[in-house]
């Protein structure tokens, strides 16, 4: 975990974004790699700190963009309150999917994981709720934006940094506590954390049901941001993507979460117009950062740093 | 008479056809430094992880000051007041000294609300100061357990289930990866422990140290129990002796 | 009765196909501990190795043959490149290469190839009408093919030394070393002989679905899924629960409701777990 002065630096940095970048469309990468930053914290929770690799996520992902984006086109509900509704249902479908397979070991774990978020991903293709493969058109963005003058995808993107702001201190707090530690000792020493007290089903259920919640919440403002979605948004393709991106860029760190979240959200969509040679190269980082840099990009650049400090005279 | 902490009734427990432990009984009084010997394959693990609540029994009951507490798993049994050490010490080896001690202190959760609190109370923090006194680990609060030598690391365990304040005490093979100056200072800890109040049960293959510190003991051999009994009269008994033979 | 056979019968032919990707993957993951989310892709590369040969005027069958040593040589460079470096590493790193790795395979197929798929003529056109149903001859073949290849498989494991050694690896770690075999070559070989039944897969299937760079994707999806249904370790139980999942995917969606075809596999997984965690054919060794 990191120092609080990272913090400092972080905030400076994307609040002066906008003032980098040229257009709509880089306010627009940044705004979508914020999304993804906070669903991949939420991940983080279970992968990183708990130890639980689980695929599911993504698809709770889905449930919360899904909640928002029914309740607020076909029933008309504000988008404020759809966050809640978003966040309980992927909380109780968090919670049943951890009952179920969280007595299972290591690899059968992950696959079973991955089972659920293709059960959920197939209910998304076929209830007439959620509108089946055509998806959910005309989702509005919330009216609070309207509040900042002239260009929405600005006001969007500062709505979007308070809102990670906001699950960024959330998760510092949880992780830091006794939640976080009771997690941390079960991944290291299951059956040290055991004599030791620890309740290991109940904390990984929590675990389960906070990446849930989180994940439903970057789900929420995923709907709004795009206007649009349908059942890829519960694709079990997300729920690998944000494993991978914790793997190669980094657990438990603020840093690496943003270091994957730029892997995995940002360069695809730069490295867009060679589809070809983005798969290649998207592969080959995968193999080369699991083999040389098994701790992630972010811990393997915090090395050098250090490194390079100690060369100083 | 002091109380009864422990007492083990008929405890079996098979894996599949495997029949490792059968009807094994005994009692363990407060205060008592209780030792449980055997040769090889006795069966001593697995009726201790039984007892422990690793694994549960097949058959049999285990009672904790005179509550049924067979089916219960260590983390419940650890919040009862019975902690346990393994054979090969087991410490976080990320975490130095004091921060292992602090993460035991973590362990337990006294409440739902306990499950959100980034400090430990006062009393946690002067119980982690206390075991670090009574390891003798203080100077060494900083260290990781990769720089520690085999004492102090099995110390180091022990100090890690002394801060939640146990009044039993399961010592898996505490001789373990110990030479024989180290066996002796373990067995001055563990005489200092129990006359602080913590009742030892231990299960060990070193005769030496479970003859010299147990006031009881409970011979068992393939999974049976032998014989029971003050260490000198179990030197005179015969079965007993037929067990160890060959065995040293 | 007409229709059920016809039910049965295309559902046979799609569960022999997941059949053997599910073997495969239950061969490596069981001995290897492996999960091979790649095999899809070496299915794939098989696939497109056949269609290549055959388009050159090679025989179906030959092209078949080189395409499983194709496939095989695939293997075990992967294992010598991706995996072996990755020893005992967590399975999640595991998961992470070989999906690194298939996207590889993915964008190189996609380069060589292009996104339009090659078609293969079956070997022997037109079909057969049994009991009602009308089956395709390369149908026959796939159902065929994967027979002949699980008890070739079978036969390789229980009466060969290599075999052996690959089922004492699967039984503990050391196993290959007792046998005399280093655990290196016995992780390359069962790779290599994973992957080329994967590659006899893509080759089956390469006439009836066409070859194109995704065309493993669903395949080692539904693998997966069949290979914790059936347990650790079973490879016959793998073929036992895919053509399980072929049947029922068959009937459900001819039945009840052909969108809901995933989902089927899933829900017998969830029941699975529910009542047998350990798999249908699960047990305590792991490779048997």
């Amino acid at each position: 975990m990191e120092r609080k002065s990272l913090w400092v630096w972080l905030i400076v940095f994307f609040a002066l974004v906008p003032l980098f970048s040229g257009s709509d469309y880089h306010l627009q990468l940044a705004t979508q790699l914020l999304i993804f930053v906070i669903l991949f914290i939420g991940v983080d929770i279970a992968v990183g700190h708990a130890g639980l690799v689980s695929v599911a996520h993504g698809a709770l992902f889905g449930v919360g963009a899904y909640a928002t984006a029914i309740l607020t086109v076909d029933h008309g509900l504000n988008f404020w309150l759809s966050i809640p509704v978003g966040i309980a249902l992927a909380a109780i479908f968090g919670l049943l999917i951890g009952i179920l397979t969280l007595k299972l070991a290591g690899h059968y774990f992950v696959i079973a994981t991955m089972a659920f978020a293709l059960l959920i991903h197939t209910a998304a293709k076929n209830l007439p709720i959620t509108h089946g493969e055509l998806g959910i058109t005309n989702i509005s963005k919330p009216g609070v934006l309207g509040l900042f003058s002239g260009n929405q995808a600005l006001s969007f993107y500062f709505l979007m940094a308070i809102a990670t702001l906001v699950v960024v201190v959330v998760y510092f707090w949880l992780m830091r506590s006794a939640f976080g530690r009771r997690l941390r000792a079960i991944r290291d020493n299951p059956l040290l954390a055991d004599a030791l007290g620890i309740d290991i089903s109940t904390a990984k259920l929590l675990a389960f049901v906070a990446s849930a919640s989180i994940a439903a919440f970057a789900g929420s403002f995923h709907a709004v941001f795009l206007t649009y979605i349908n059942p890829a948004v519960t694709g079990y393709e997300l729920g690998f993507t944000a494993l991978m991106a914790l793997i190669i860029g980094g657990r438990t760190t603020l840093g690496g979460i943003i270091v994957g979240a730029f892997i995995f959200a940002i360069l695809p969509e730069m490295l867009r117009d060679a589809e070809q040679y983005r798969l290649v190269i998207m592969g080959a980082i995968l193999i080369v950062v699991v083999q040389r840099a098994p701790a992630g990009i972010y811990g393997k650049l915090v090395d050098w740093a250090g490194l390079i400090r100690k060369r100083r005279p | 008479m002091s109380e009864v902490l422990l007492k083990v009734d008929g405890l079996s427990k098979s894996f599949g056809g495997l029949r490792a432990v059968s009807e094994v009984s005994f009692s363990v009084r407060e205060g008592d430094i209780y030792g449980v010997i055997g040769p090889n394959g006795a069966g001593k693990s697995t009726l201790f992880n039984a007892i422990a609540g690793v694994i549960r029994p097949s058959a049999g009951q285990v009672y904790y000051r005179g509550s049924d507490v067979s089916t219960l798993n260590a983390f419940k049994k650890c919040r009862l007041g019975i902690g346990r050490t393994f054979q090969s010490s087991q410490s976080f080896s990320h975490h130095t000294v004091q921060e292992n001690l602090q993460a035991a202190a973590y362990g337990p959760a006294s409440s739902a609300m306990s499950w959100f609190r980034s400090q430990l109370t006062r009393d946690e923090t002067r119980q982690v100061e206390s075991v670090l006194e009574m390891t003798g680990l203080t100077e060494l609060r900083d260290r990781y357990p990769a720089d520690l030598n085999n004492l102090e690391l099995k110390k180091l365990s022990i100090g890690m289930a002394l801060v939640n304040q146990p009044k039993l005490l399961l010592l898996d093979e505490p001789s373990g990866g110990l030479i024989e100056s180290e066996v002796g200072l373990l067995k001055a800890f563990l005489q200092g422990l129990n006359r602080n109040g913590v009742t030892l049960v231990l299960i060990d293959h070193k005769m030496s140290l479970v003859m010299s510190i147990c006031n009881e003991i409970t011979v068992i051999a393939a999974g049976k129990y032998v014989a029971s009994g003050k260490p000198e009269s179990l030197l005179n008994n015969s079965l007993v002796r037929e067990v160890y033979l060959g065995h040293n | 009765m007409h229709d059920f056979a016809q039910i049965l019968a295309n559902g046979l032919m799609a569960g022999a196909v997941y059949g053997l990707v599910a073997v495969s993957l239950a061969l490596v993951f069981g001995v290897l501990e492996i999960p091979q989310f790649a095999f899809g892709a070496h299915a794939m590369i098989a696939a497109y190795a056949l269609a290549y040969l055959t388009a050159n005027e090679f025989s179906y069958v030959t092209a078949l043959v080189l395409s499983m040593l194709v496939g095989m040589g695939l293997g075990a460079i992967v294992q010598y490149l991706v995996f072996e470096p990755l020893r005992d590493k967590p399975h999640a790193t595991l998961f992470i290469a070989a999906f690194g790795l298939l996207l590889i395979l993915q964008g190189l197929a996609l380069l060589v190839f292009g996104p339009n798929p090659m078609v293969v003529e079956p070997p022997i056109a037109g079909a057969v009408e049994i009991m009602g149903a009308r089956v395709t001859y390369q149908r026959l073949i796939i159902i065929a093919g994967v027979f002949v290849a699980v008890v070739g498989l079978n036969l390789f494991l229980t009466k060969t030394r290599l075999g052996s050694a690959i089922r004492a690896a699967g039984q503990n770690p050391f196993g290959a070393l007792v046998v005399g075999v280093s655990p290196r070559k016995i992780a390359m070989l069962t790779m290599a002989v994973g992957s080329g039944l994967a590659a006899l897969a893509g080759g089956l299937l390469a006439p009836i679905s066409q070859v194109y760079p995704t065309m493993g994707d669903f395949l080692v999806l539904k693998a997966f899924i069949i290979v914790v249904m059936a347990g650790m370790g079973s490879i016959n139980g793998a073929l036992i629960a895919g053509l399980f999942v072929g049947i029922t995917e068959s009937f459900g969606s001819a039945y009840f409701s052909p969108h809901m075809r995933d989902a089927y596999s899933i829900i017998f997984l969830i029941a699975v777990l529910i009542f047998k965690p350990s798999g249908v054919f699960g047990k305590a060794g792991r490779v048997g």
